[in-house]
Order: C-alpha cells, then sequence, then structure tokens
C-alpha cells in the first residue's frame, strides 16, 4: 500500500469514526426529545417540553457536527477511492438513495421543529419531531448497507460477475440486518447516556431518568444484538471476524470491559435516579457510551485493513479501489490531514461551549 | 450559539474564520464547475476535435489515456463509470492527470470566483437590505432606516465592481473560451456584425461576433479524417485491453466514424438551447440593469450628490412615501440580483451543453448506468421528497415569521422562572 493510500485510508477512518460519534448522538437523541415532545403534548406536561427542548439542543450540535464530518467522508471516498465511490452508487443505489432521501427530510425537520415550536398546534408540532426521529433511522438503513455489502458483497458481487443492478438485494444480505440492530440500538442507548449525563450537570433528577431509562433499556438489547453481529461476522464476513479476536483483540477486549462498565454504572445510575438522587457515575456515563462506539467502529472498519473490501476468505486491498490516475500531491494530503486534527479541535471546542456552556437558548428568544 | 455570549473580540474571530472558510468552500467549488466549463490543463484536445475551441491551457493530462477513455465510452456507448467502478481498473490505466493542482491555474476559474462571490454578497446583501426595509415600511421606526442606508451603499460599491469590471471579464472569459454558449447567448445562429457588442465582447468593435456558420465551417475542416486516424496519431491500438480489471474495448467500429460528422453533429446540438440561452441571457441582463439603476437610485436618495440625489429623489418619489418608496427600491434590489444569478447559472449550465465537460464529455457518459434512477416510480419518490421539503420549509418559515411564542407561559414554568 503506497503513502497515499495508507493516509486515505486513516483519514477516512478517522472521519468514519467521528462521523459515528456525532451521529449517534443525533440519532438516539433525536428520539428521545420526540418521545417526550409527546410526552409533554399528551400530558400538558411543562417540565417534558422542557427536557425535550434541553435534548434537542444536543441533537442541533451533534446532527451540525455528524454533517460536517459525513461531507469529509464524501471527500475521502471521492478523493482517494474513486473506484469504490463509483462502484457503491452504481451497484447500491437504492441504499444511498433510501440514505439521501431520509437526510433530505431529516434536516429540513429538525430546523422546523426548533423554529415552529410554539408557535403550531402542539400536535402538529409532535407529528413532525416524530417525522424528524423516525427519518435519521433511515439514514444508517442506507448506509449501513454499504458497511454490511464491504464486509460481505452480495450485491455487488453480484453486479460485477453479472452487470445487472441488483436493486433490493442489499437488504437480503443477513449481515446488514444483524448490524443495522447493533447500530439502532446502539445510538439510541448513547443518546439516551449523553441526555442522562448533561441533565446531570443541571441536577435534573428526572431528566437523568428519563436518559437512562432509554439509554440502559437499549444497552440491554445490545447484550443480544452485539453478539449476534459478532456470530454473523463468524458466518458471513470470517476475516473479519478473525481480525476482530486476534490482531485486534485487544482492543475488543477493552470494548468488551467498557460495555461490562457501562451495563454497572448504567444500572447504579438508573437505580439511583428512580430513588430520587443523581450517581456520581453518571457524568461519565455519556464518555463511555461514545468510547465503546468508537472502539465498535474501529473494529468493524480499521480490523479490515489493508484490505477495503472482504468477500468470503478473500480480501481485496484498499489499492485495488484507490485514485491512481493522478499522483495525489502529498504535501496537500498533509494539508488536508492537518486541517482535519484542527477541525476536531475547534468542533471539541465547539461543541463544549454548545453543550456544556449552553449557548442555544432554552426559551425562544423573544424581541 | 455564541453571538452575545463571548466577547466581541472572539465573536468578531468566530464569524472571520467562518467567512474565510465559507468563502474557500466556494472558491474550490466555482475551480471545480469552471473545469467543467473551460478544462483547464487538458491543452489541444478539444481543439483537436472541434477545431472552432482554442486551447486549454498546458497540456497536463496523458493525451492518449484521455482519448482512450473517450473513445471507450464512444464504443461501448456506455457511462464511463461502468469502466471506473471495476477495481484495480485505476491501478492498470495509472497517471492520467499530471497535475493535479491545474484546475485552479485557470483564468477561467479566477474570474468565475470573483464573479460567484461578489454574485453572492451581493444577494446577501439585498435580502438583508429588504428584510429591514419591510420592518422600516410596516413599523416606520427611523432605526430600521438607519441600517438600511449603510448596507444599501455597500451594496451599491459592490454593484459597481460586479456589473462594469468583473461581469465584463467573465463575458470575456465566455467569449474565449465557450465559443457555442457566447454564440448561443447571442442569438448568432450566423455570424453578424454589432459594434456594441463587439466592443464588450473583445474590446474590439470591428470583431464580428461568430455564429454557428463559423462553427460548421470549422468541423468541416476535418475533411476526411477519422476516429481511426486519431487513434493512430495518438498511438491507440483498435482493442484496448487491460487484463488486470478483465477489461476489454473494441475501437474498430467507430474508427471509420469521420471527424468532421461528430463534430457538426454536436454543434447542432448545441443549436438546439439557443431560443432558451438567448432568452435567459437577456432576462438576466434586464433584471440587472434594473438592479443596478435600483442600487443608484438608493445610493443617492440616502448620500447627498449635487444634481444626482436630486434626480434619484425624483424617481424615488413615484414609488409613494418614503417608507413604501425605501421598500420598492430594496425589492428591486432583491430582484435585480436573484435573477440574473439564476438566470446566469442557468446560461453557465445549460450553455456548455452538448457537453458536461465542455468539449470533452457528454451528459451520457457520465450519467449513472442505474436502469431504474430514471423510471417514473423513481422520479416520482424523489419529487415527492423534494416537494414536500421545500413546501414543508416554505410554510415553515411563513410561520415562523407571522406567528408569537403561545407557549412560553408553560415553558417559564417549567424552567422555574418566576412570573
Amino acid at each position: 500500500m503506497n503513502s497515499a493510500v495508507f493516509i486515505g485510508f486513516a483519514g477516512l477512518g478517522l472521519a468514519v469514526v467521528l462521523h459515528i460519534v456525532f451521529t449517534a448522538m443525533t440519532l438516539g437523541t433525536g428520539l428521545l426529545a420526540a418521545l417526550y415532545r409527546w410526552k409533554a403534548y399528551k400530558e400538558n406536561d411543562a417540565w417534558a417540553e422542557l427536557f425535550a427542548r434541553r435534548v434537542f439542543k444536543v441533537l442541533i450540535v451533534s446532527e451540525l457536527f455528524s454533517g460536517v464530518w459525513g461531507t469529509i467522508i464524501t471527500v475521502f471516498l471521492a478523493g482517494f477511492f474513486t473506484a469504490l465511490t463509483t462502484l457503491a452508487t452504481d451497484a447500491l443505489f437504492i441504499p444511498i438513495a433510501i440514505a439521501i432521501a431520509s437526510i433530505m427530510i431529516r434536516i429540513p425537520t429538525i430546523a422546523i421543529s426548533w423554529y415552529t415550536w410554539g408557535k403550531i398546534n402542539p400536535r402538529t408540532h409532535s407529528l413532525i419531531m416524530w417525522i424528524m426521529a423516525l427519518s435519521g433511522f433511515g439514514v444508517p438503513f442506507g448506509f449501513r448497507a454499504i458497511f454490511a455489502e464491504i464486509n460481505n458483497p452480495t450485491a455487488v458481487g453480484y453486479y460485477l460477475q453479472t452487470g445487472k443492478n441488483p436493486g433490493w438485494m442489499p437488504y437480503a444480505d443477513p449481515l446488514f440486518w444483524t448490524l443495522y440492530l447493533h447500530t439502532v440500538a446502539a445510538v439510541i442507548s448513547v443518546g439516551g447516556f449523553v441526555a442522562a449525563s448533561l441533565t446531570a450537570l443541571e441536577n435534573d433528577v428526572r431528566g437523568v431518568k428519563a436518559g437512562l431509562t432509554l439509554g440502559f433499556g437499549f444497552l440491554t438489547a445490545q447484550l443480544a444484538f452485539g453478539p449476534l453481529y459478532w456470530y454473523s461476522l463468524d458466518l458471513y464476513s470470517p476475516l473479519l471476524f478473525k481480525a476482530v479476536n486476534t490482531t485486534y483483540g485487544p482492543l475488543f477486549g477493552v470494548k468488551l470491559v467498557a460495555v461490562a462498565a457501562l451495563v454497572v454504572l448504567g444500572y447504579m445510575a438508573l437505580k439511583s435516579a428512580r430513588a430520587g438522587a443523581i450517581h456520581p457515575a453518571t457524568k461519565w456515563l455519556a464518555p463511555l457510551a461514545l468510547f465503546v462506539v468508537v472502539a465498535g467502529e474501529i473494529l468493524n472498519d480499521g480490523a479490515r485493513y489493508p484490505n477495503m473490501v472482504l468477500a468470503g476468505d478473500k480480501g481485496l486491498p484498499a489499492t485495488l479501489f484507490a485514485n491512481f490516475y493522478m499522483d495525489i500531491p502529498m504535501p496537500a494530503v498533509y494539508v488536508i490531514l492537518a486541517f482535519l486534527i484542527l477541525s476536531v479541535v475547534v468542533f471539541t471546542t465547539a461543541a463544549f461551549y454548545a453543550l456544556y456552556r449552553r449557548f442555544i437558548a432554552e426559551i425562544p428568544e423573544t424581541e | 450559539m455564541t453571538l452575545g455570549r463571548v466577547r466581541p473580540p472572539v465573536s468578531l474571530a468566530i464569524l472571520a474564520l467562518y467567512a474565510v472558510f465559507a468563502y474557500f468552500s466556494g472558491v474550490l467549488i466555482t475551480a471545480v464547475n469552471s473545469w467543467m466549463q473551460a478544462p483547464w490543463g487538458v491543452g489541444p484536445v478539444a481543439h483537436v476535435l472541434y477545431p472552432f475551441m482554442p486551447e486549454y491551457g498546458p497540456n497536463a493530462v496523458d493525451v492518449p489515456k484521455l482519448v482512450a477513455v473517450k473513445l471507450a465510452a464512444v464504443a461501448t456507448g456506455q457511462p464511463i463509470s461502468l469502466i471506473v467502478e471495476k477495481p484495480g481498473v485505476a491501478q492498470a490505466v495509472g497517471i492520467v492527470l499530471k497535475d493535479p493542482m491545474v484546475a485552479l491555474y485557470s483564468p477561467y476559474a479566477l474570474v468565475s470566483i470573483f464573479h460567484n462571490i461578489i454574485a453572492a454578497i451581493l444577494i446577501g446583501l439585498a435580502v438583508a437590505t429588504a428584510g429591514w426595509a419591510f420592518r422600516y415600511f410596516k413599523t416606520g421606526d427611523q432605526k430600521y432606516l438607519k441600517i438600511v442606508k449603510p448596507l444599501a451603499g455597500v451594496f451599491a460599491v459592490i454593484f459597481v465592481i460586479q456589473a462594469p469590471i468583473v461581469a465584463h471579464f467573465m463575458g470575456e472569459a465566455v467569449v474565449e473560451y465557450n465559443p457555442t454558449k457566447f454564440a448561443l447567448m447571442e442569438g448568432a445562429e450566423k455570424t453578424f456584425h454589432d459594434p456594441i457588442i463587439a466592443l464588450v465582447a473583445y474590446g474590439d468593435p470591428n470583431k464580428p461576433i461568430v455564429g454557428f456558420d463559423q462553427f460548421e465551417k470549422a468541423c468541416l475542416s476535418h475533411g476526411n479524417t477519422t476516429v481511426g486516424d486519431l487513434m493512430k496519431a495518438v498511438g491507440l491500438p483498435n482493442t484496448l485491453t487491460l487484463q488486470s480489471a478483465g477489461l476489454t474495448v473494441d475501437f474498430s467500429k467507430i474508427a471509420s466514424v469521420k471527424l468532421a460528422d461528430l463534430c457538426l453533429q454536436d454543434v447542432q446540438k448545441a443549436k438546439a438551447y439557443m431560443p432558451l440561452i438567448h432568452t435567459a441571457y437577456y432576462t438576466k441582463v434586464a433584471f440587472a440593469i434594473i438592479g443596478g439603476l435600483a442600487a443608484a437610485v438608493l445610493f443617492f436618495y440616502f448620500y447627498r450628490v449635487p444634481g444626482l440625489s436630486a434626480l434619484a429623489t425624483a424617481i424615488a418619489r413615484v414609488f409613494g412615501d418614503e417608507r413604501r418608496r425605501v421598500f420598492i427600491l430594496a425589492l428591486l434590489l432583491v430582484l435585480g440580483t436573484v435573477i440574473p444569478a439564476v438566470a446566469g447559472w442557468y446560461v453557465r449550465e445549460v450553455g456548455r451543453k452538448p457537453w458536461t465537460v465542455y468539449g470533452l464529455l457528454y451528459p451520457s457518459e457520465l450519467v449513472t448506468p442505474v436502469p431504474y434512477s430514471t423510471s417514473p416510480g423513481f422520479l416520482a419518490f424523489a419529487y415527492l421528497v423534494i416537494l414536500a421539503v421545500n413546501i414543508g420549509g416554505l410554510f415553515a418559515m411563513y410561520l415562523v415569521a407571522t406567528r408569537e411564542y403561545k407557549f412560553l407561559e408553560l415553558l417559564k414554568k417549567g424552567a422555574g422562572v418566576r412570573q
């Protein structure tokens, strides 16, 4: 693997991991916000309305950052892995169309939800919030099909062998369904833990309980979906399964320990919240949950290295999909990498100010 | 998020950083678009196929490989993506572009960057001016007029830079690098003389406006040269095989095609766009003039210049009382920037047809090969999503602008704020 391809692979990995971190936050908090907005409407509960708005702030910031990193992924793919991008858009047209349509619904409904909050009928507003929250899950429904295909290329394999478009075939890939379930449970769980940690900073016991109920509830679901995905890798992507258990075994071990810690601390925190107190560990649950997401994504994507696509026992190296049509200027690549690192710093600072310092107004500003 | 919550210098620094990167993004995107208008770095390739086209900068490409890719698309009748997507093809083909930065050196890109960014600034200023003018119109509060005045002043100054200077250079770039587009804009089916247009376009009133008759004549200069002759000249075999990628392309069936016929066919295709492009271009010019006049009237109405201000005030009075006249003039600024921008982009994009990359690649060679992407069902779904999002967004904007918050009391109660 030449240096440009390696840097492309590493840069793509970095962008994917950061994108997934923010995506997990935005999708999970979106569901929580919609749920409590709806409760506020049904039960005329002022606290629920305020809690939904607080959670919505997290959604806004993380959605923005996940979108930026999503764009960076596209740039890396198009610039460094031209063949992969072209192949995916041609062979996996339907999943990509589903993801893009979901994004097109999701982003405007976020804006509409925020700006019309309190200005339109609460029932209509709740409905928009549900559209916003549920459309978010259409994004991984599309994009996770690509991840499943690069680990077990059934539809792409059919396309390359026959020249015929596989249509809906990516959804016949069992690996997609186990990965999708694993992802959905993960993002909802992360959203719950993030909401719990942030509301713990404000000593809002009810908010902590609401976040933990969702976070811990879906974490227990992960106890089934995680092993299921791991087992399906053994069946459909043996090379990745082997890499996760051997070369990447230490990281996999650390991830399992982190999940165990999350289960124990999450249970203790939920028990305290139900008793009307905030457990000191609550504020650490969000970083821990996000660490699990990072470790999981590195295992899922980085463990393929030096391959980009795994087909059964055969690995197709990243060089097969790389851009060799031009000599990618390394100084430009280093500038891009430096910019990415700067972006991480800027985004983290902005996220700190936006979430911790609460720079988004909780109560609408009027003139 | 941080506005009003951090110190002003920090806020300014954040805004400046945002602006710098937003403009930088605009610079790069415009450079990419400009490459599709004038493919800088392909040197004589387009000129060889279409003798009326100029050379596009230095030759920074591997000509045989570029010609092979183009002819492979012509020979197979399939989009290039079907070749590019095959694992290993890129490695087998190797370097096609020798200088990855060449698109940034394009004079077409340079002038387009200034033209587009200034246009974007003008639109932003026009919309902001109209917004505050509307507030002034509704309330009559002088504080809104105090905001409108400097905005209108800045708008007028930037407009003077855009319309007579930058737009002129943009026009010159189109004349030089997009000959068919310029002929479409001017409705030049046949070559004609017009000293005013010639002066603006070439800086020489005696030069003719080159029309499609000249392009056809240039195509015929190919004589009996065929695609096969071109292949020989660049050293391409009759059959191209990339064994490692399992790809074979047979060029023999297109070898006897005359270059003159290919060229004439494309010139005819371009000519079919004339009514659309000519109308769009002059609509753009007309609204730009309206915008310029409105900017001048508003400027001299606010900033006193002997003679001119009296004239501006007399014109402004036509629109009624002061609140009304400021709002209408501001509204004309919006029309005078938004419509030229939309029509201008239409001319820029549609005017380069029948090519997507001017003189090199057709849309059919770059379009997705997915069969159902153009099916009625998929198109209906796509348009439905776009329509729903746009209607929903517009309706939401209307609600935001017209309705007051109704639930503040409930929220304040939830937040523990005392009444």
